[in-house]
């Protein structure tokens, strides 16, 4: 390994794990008190669990009755839009689940601290990465394809995708060896980190954003029994 | 058949001397043996086992090759009679490491302390395996 490389590699495996790891949860922490500073609590809540207007209220309104949440499904996005749904919820499975039962990667953390997570056979993680960057091409075509997509596309909504696609993209080409083996691997582990560090900064953090957004803030797509409106 | 008689005995005594020679001669050990392993990840860690312990300067057999009795290293008593799969069972129990947790220990400590060595999964498990 030349010493620009090995300097890299000892970075990118002690320091810069942590730093992403902090900067990560600060970051995360800031976005959603930011998030609740920009709501407040309402004074009378509505009544009902959701509000009245919305594309789901057509459904919403059958409640009690057989059928609803078949309505409610063929109303919501996962009926108009099937395709996309299966591929997104396919893909944010994958993200998660792939890094996580990785073998390699519990190995490391079992040898750092002694515990580890059941792991997938190598065979069947490379084969779901192969799936993963698949999900990955598909959202890249349709966000240059669709005319309606393109026009509220801006670079950052790229630049996500590929963050998300880097760390696997890097882990399959150290994993078989394809390039130098040394250099893949302390790229996928900066890839890895910078894509930690852009969570929170960036549009992925839908992450933890959803959540709040979702369940707190009362609107058309509330999911839970929203208290929270914009100030 | 009788005109070839002549041929019985050197043929007998080159394959004698060919079977003797595959076993009795061991080969080089060029590579970690990941026989007893059902379902094998990687291809085998690269160990080549002479040049390795003359480049690394060991010459006490027992500090690969230790033995544990009840959990205690038995001090200047080396194993090599014995596979390490004998202790190290695939699953760990309580008191001995799972093999692969083994060879990676043995391995990885050693590489760690002395800051010589490959400590990256791709730099032991090459691809492709060395033959």
């Amino acid at each position: 390994m030349d010493s620009t490389l090995r300097m890299l590699y000892h970075l990118a495996q002690g320091p810069l794990v942590w730093a992403a790891f902090i900067l990560f949860w600060v970051g995360s922490v800031y976005q959603v008190a930011r998030l609740l500073s920009l709501t407040r609590k309402m004074e009378t809540r509505r009544r009902g669990r959701a509000p009245d207007e919305g594309p789901l209220s057509a459904a919403r309104s059958t409640d009690g009755q057989p059928g609803r949440w078949s309505a409610r499904l063929r109303l919501s996005i996962a009926g108009t839009h099937s395709l996309t749904i299966g591929v997104s919820v396919i893909f944010h499975t994958l993200l998660f689940m792939v890094p996580l039962f990785l073998l390699a990667h519990n190995i490391l953390v079992d040898e750092a601290w002694g515990v580890s997570l059941f792991a997938f056979r190598e065979k069947l993680s490379d084969y779901l990465t192969w799936l993963f960057l698949a999900c990955v091409l598909f959202f890249l075509l349709r966000r240059i394809l669709l005319a309606r997509l393109r026009a509220i596309s801006s670079f950052q909504d790229y630049y996500i995708l590929f963050l998300a696609a880097a760390p696997f993209a890097s882990g399959l080409l150290a994993y078989h060896q394809i390039f130098d083996y040394r250099t893949m691997i302390t790229l996928h582990m900066l890839l890895g980190e910078i894509m930690l560090v852009s969570i929170p900064f960036t549009k992925i953090a839908h992450l933890f954003l959803f959540f709040v957004l979702r369940f707190l803030v009362n609107h058309e797509y509330s999911l839970g029994s929203g208290r929270r409106a914009w100030r | 058949m009788r005109k070839y008689k002549c041929f019985y005995l050197p043929c007998a005594t080159l394959l004698l001397f060919v079977f003797y020679t595959a076993a009795f001669c061991q080969e080089d050990m060029i590579a970690v043996d990941r026989s007893d392993f059902d379902h094998p990840q990687r291809p085998a860690a690269i160990f080549n086992h002479d040049a390795h312990n003359e480049n690394a300067e060991i010459e006490d057999c027992s500090s690969c090759h230790h033995l544990y009795e009840e959990g205690y290293l038995v001090q200047d008593v080396s194993s090599e009679d014995q596979s390490c799969s004998d202790c190290h069972t695939l699953k760990p129990s309580k008191t001995t490491l799972g093999l692969r947790k083994a060879f990676h220990t043995l391995c990885i400590s050693c590489h760690k302390k002395e800051e010589k060595g490959p400590l990256l999964c791709g730099e032991c498990h090459l691809i492709p395996p060395p033959k």
